[in-house]
């Protein structure tokens, strides 16, 4: 990973205060997007595959061959 | 207080018997990220949080983890059952017949018994949120391992039942962080 510490760069001064990545975000914590109602499956669908909401399923592909990551 | 139904949360119906998936699959019964330790772990955190909302969540994963733990066992029972002293021999798993003859058990499959040291409760519910985000983010991956080692339709399916189910967890206990940050912060300006 290169983070660009090129010739040149000048580091933040550490004496004034971190402003945050996003505006109304805090650095040093966690966020995850909230989940907002949009559709639901149907029971039996919903019982198939684990979840009622379309958009929280993640399928899982099986690894066909070793090593590697993803 | 609990309810009992006598079903399985997903159906588990695997047809041939197989020592070395049972062996593995144990692992998420009594292993160190596996359905007992994810149970106990909520059940027991939820006593100490600070909003309804946390407190709910951690009762209702926690309880759903139980009935995880029972598809768990019902699917290492049937991969044991009917097992031929051969095919355990084939697979390994004689230390297994050794201790348990086919039963299930909380622990691994190497072993190595179920222990408290796997969970914590720190009694600060941002830290134990955390650790809660990070078992499901583990269990998920342990799901996919099994799901690397298996070929039996039967045993895929309900680990990929299983497996989406950390994935809704984790979504959820996010939503729970996000609140006790709120509460946290509210507490400043009283």
């Amino acid at each position: 990973m290169y983070y660009g510490y090129q010739a040149g760069y000048t580091a933040p001064d550490p004496r004034q205060p971190h402003m945050p990545a996003q505006p109304g975000l805090m650095l040093a914590r966690a966020y995850i997007l909230p989940q907002t109602y949009t559709r639901a499956f149907s029971p039996e669908e919903a019982l198939r595959e684990g979840t009622l909401f379309p958009e929280l399923v993640r399928p899982y592909e099986k690894k066909k061959h070793q090593g590697g990551w993803a | 207080m609990w309810i009992y139904e006598k079903k399985l949360q997903y159906p588990v119906k695997i047809k041939r018997p197989n020592p070395k998936m049972a062996a593995a699959i144990l692992s998420q019964y009594g292993g160190p990220d596996g359905e007992l330790a994810a149970s106990l772990r909520y059940l027991s955190q939820r006593h100490h949080m600070p909003i309804p909302e946390a407190k709910g969540m951690l009762n209702d994963i926690g309880t759903e983890e139980l009935a995880h733990f029972e598809m768990v066992g019902a699917m290492v029972h049937q991969l044991m059952k009917g097992a031929s002293i051969e095919e355990i021999k084939a697979a390994g798993a004689e230390s297994w017949y050794t201790d348990h003859d086919r039963a299930t058990w909380p622990g691994t499959g190497t072993g190595v018994p179920f222990t408290a040291a796997y969970i914590m409760s720190k009694g600060d519910p941002i830290a134990d949120l955390t650790e809660d985000l990070a078992a499901e983010q583990k269990a998920r991956a342990t799901y996919e391992h099994l799901i690397d080692l298996a070929d039996d339709p039967d045993v895929i399916d309900p680990l990929r039942w299983l497996r989406e189910r950390e994935v809704v967890h984790f979504q959820r206990f996010g939503e729970i962080l996000n609140k006790l940050y709120e509460w946290k912060d509210s507490k400043k300006y009283y």
